[in-house]
């Protein structure tokens, strides 16, 4: 399981990131300030960082080249949306950075994409007795395939990622079929529909008004 | 047209006037000089020539008996008249022509002949064919027979004269107009130099470059408009490096207000969105309305403190004349409890005097100033409430032996929502909003609020009230 480090010394925000990472399966420990964000880097055994700028003792900018060095990716979270402060983030050699107020699942996606990119995500992951391979595209049900269109799998990684967040049609759309797809939510509706019947599972819940959510 | 043409062309042509003024007057004079000698000397010479010629008339006639047929002796005359470049006619009374040395085929008016018939000799000069003659005629009385003697002069030669002379001028200025020329140019750059100097410089001041200044070395005109235009220089620099901290501190404020509306929002918001989107679960739906609860309330704590702070401004104030040493010991009797629990000591100094203040809102202020002195303390220390007089001006002081402040902090540290010490103080609920309220209230109480500090030193708060507020008692 990855390893996530949340430097924070706004308590409520550094728990509402902690609630969101470790819904969906990744394990987190927080520190609420530089000082202790460097001592927690320097134990080692971190996979990524989210840091954010203003922060008392050692501000972010600070602590940017001791995490850069190493190589632990780092997404920024600041409430500074000025130009001048993303560059400088991004010049320090900051990863992603995201603004707050943030969504948990823009977050969520920010997380696992750059996990992807420094080679750190899990190959695999699964629920009940379902298993995803996401390298091969394979699924698994009690050691059995199950033969899925791609998107189908897409749709059947999207919600396991998003583990216990409910998703609107509107934001799966997009998720799994990208902004430029044509169609309409009740295609969303179909795939769950056969998802549901090829993996023989009720886990993947209809949430009125909102959209679909898979419990663990 | 550039500047230092218009000085050269002005050079050039006050040169070319004066000196054609100065040539024509001089040639002309000299010329008309020449003229009047020449006139001059042949009518003296006429006048000899006369007088040879009656007297040879009158040898002439006494010697043969009979009457003298004078115009046979005209030829002769005008024979024994030999000189070279002039002429002699010698006419009758009848203004006929008798003989002639002149060219043939000469034909002028020659109306002198009758005015010499009247008034004796005269004088007039007439141009032929680009040639010059001056004409003396005089009357020769010989017995009863009268004679008209022309003599012609070629004066052709004082023309020649004025000629040279013009083309003397007209070289010599030409030679003048080089070095003239030459002269103003290098003048007029030498002149436009210092102007030059003062256009780019207020260019560079133009494109933003306030710090440019220039050279103001003569003591000239051109200096002291240099000496002007710095002292301009500096003060646009001045009033623009002020405008600059100005907009600075309010895109500071700006920033500091996003920050601090968006980290409550974001709870809120992240929250909100969160128990929205996740199954029921007790614990996480708790922590989470709780959170929600308390950043929003602290967001109203700070809509509130912002308010106050406008309203400050536009005068919710009511000062009264009042004590100052009991408004101290209340501060103090308020802040006893929190300075008990730090360990520091609170001790109140100075004489009693009146001032006109608003009790509730110089309290509040105050409480601020000793609430920052306690929090800066280290245990056993004392925080000193005191009076005392600045600069004859009546002030209120507090004073605190603690961490003190780095210098480029003090000048910080009345801007909204700054804090010193920034996990500390928002996990005691501060906003960072205490000292800029302070500012404001002091402001006001037309009153200054002055911070002195130094790192592990302290920090000395003061607030001097006008002179004209106060009375002692």
């Amino acid at each position: 399981m990855e390893k996530i480090l949340i430097i924070e010394d706004e308590e409520p925000i550094s728990e509402l990131i902690r609630l969101n990472l470790s819904l969906v399966g990744f394990e987190t420990s927080q520190a609420f300030d530089g000082a202790e964000g460097l001592g927690c880097i320097r134990k080692g055994g971190i996979d990524l960082v989210i840091l954010d700028i203003m922060l008392p003792e050692i501000d972010g900018y600070q602590l940017l080249p001791t995490i850069l060095e190493k190589k632990i990716p780092v997404i920024i979270l600041t409430a500074k949306d000025s130009l001048r402060d993303k560059v400088k983030g991004l010049n320090l050699g900051a990863d992603d950075y995201i603004t707050k107020p943030f969504e948990g699942i823009e977050l969520l996606a920010r997380v696992r994409a750059l996990l992807r990119r420094a080679g750190k995500e899990a190959g695999t992951k699964g629920f009940e007795d379902i298993q995803l391979f996401f390298e091969q595209r394979r699924v698994f049900k009690s050691g059995e395939e199950i033969e899925l269109t791609p998107k189908e799998f897409d749709l059947l990684r999207t919600l396991l990622e998003n583990k216990g967040i409910a998703l609107s049609r509107e934001r799966l759309l997009q998720m799994v079929w990208g902004y430029d797809f044509e169609g309409n939510t009740r295609t969303v509706d179909m795939h769950i529909q056969r998802l549901r019947n090829k993996l023989k599972t009720d886990r993947i819940k209809t949430v009125y008004k909102i959209g679909y959510r898979l419990e663990a | 047209m550039k500047f230092h043409w218009k000085i050269f062309w002005l050079c050039i042509g006050v040169y070319v006037l004066s000196l054609t003024i100065t040539g024509v007057a001089v040639t002309e004079n000299s010329y008309r000089s020449a003229l009047n000698k020449e006139v001059e000397r042949c009518l003296r010479e006429e006048s000899g020539i006369q007088s040879t010629l009656t007297l040879y008339l009158m040898t002439n006639q006494k010697l043969s008996q009979e009457k003298l047929d004078i115009s046979s002796y005209s030829q002769n005359m005008v024979d024994m008249f030999g000189t070279k470049g002039a002429y002699m006619e010698v006419f009758d009374e009848g203004r006929k022509m008798l003989s002639s040395s002149a060219p043939k085929g000469w034909k002028f008016p020659r109306e002198e002949l009758e005015a010499a018939l009247r008034n004796g000799r005269n004088y007039i000069l007439r141009r032929n064919n680009g040639r010059h003659y001056l004409f003396v005629t005089d009357l020769v009385q010989v017995g009863p027979q009268r004679l008209l003697v022309s003599i012609i002069s070629d004066v052709t030669h004082i023309d020649e004269q004025r000629r040279n002379q013009y083309l003397f001028f007209f070289q010599i200025g030409l030679a003048g107009l080089l070095l003239v020329g030459l002269g103003t140019g290098f003048m007029s750059k030498l002149v436009i130099k210092p102007i030059e100097k003062l256009s780019r410089a207020s260019q560079h001041i133009a494109s933003g470059n306030y710090q440019e200044r220039v050279e103001a070395a003569a003591r000239d005109e051109v200096g002291f408009l240099a000496e002007q235009f710095n002292i301009m220089a500096a003060e646009i620099e001045k009033k623009v490096a002020a405008l600059e901290a100005e907009g600075e501190r309010k895109q500071r404020f700006i920033d500091n207000l996003t920050h601090e509306l968006r980290t409550p929002l974001t709870s809120v918001i992240g929250y909100s969105d969160l128990m929205l989107n996740i199954k029921y679960d007790e614990k996480v739906f708790g922590e989470g309305l709780r959170y929600v609860n308390s950043e929003g309330r602290r967001m109203l704590k700070m809509v509130n403190t912002l308010m106050d702070m406008i309203l400050l401004r536009q005068n919710a104030f009511h000062p009264e004349k009042q004590r100052i040493l009991p408004l101290l010991s209340e501060v103090s009797d308020i802040m006893r409890m929190k300075a008990e629990q730090y360990g520091v000591i609170l001790e109140i100094r100075g004489e009693d005097f009146e001032v006109k203040i608003d009790w509730d809102l110089l309290k509040a202020a105050l409480v601020n100033i000793v609430d920052n002195a306690v929090n800066a303390s280290t245990p056993g220390s004392t925080v000193i409430l005191g009076t005392e007089y600045r600069a004859g001006r009546p002030t209120v002081y507090i004073r605190d032996r603690g961490k003190g402040m780095a210098a480029e902090e003090i000048n910080r540290v009345l801007e909204p929502f700054y804090r010193v010490d920034k996990s500390r103080s928002r996990k005691d609920g501060g906003l960072g909003l205490g000292l800029s309220i302070c500012s404001e209230i002091v402001k006001a109480h037309a009153a200054e609020l002055q911070i002195e500090s130094e790192a592990g030193e302290g920090t000395d708060v003061k607030i001097l009230f006008e002179t004209e507020n106060f009375t002692t008692s």
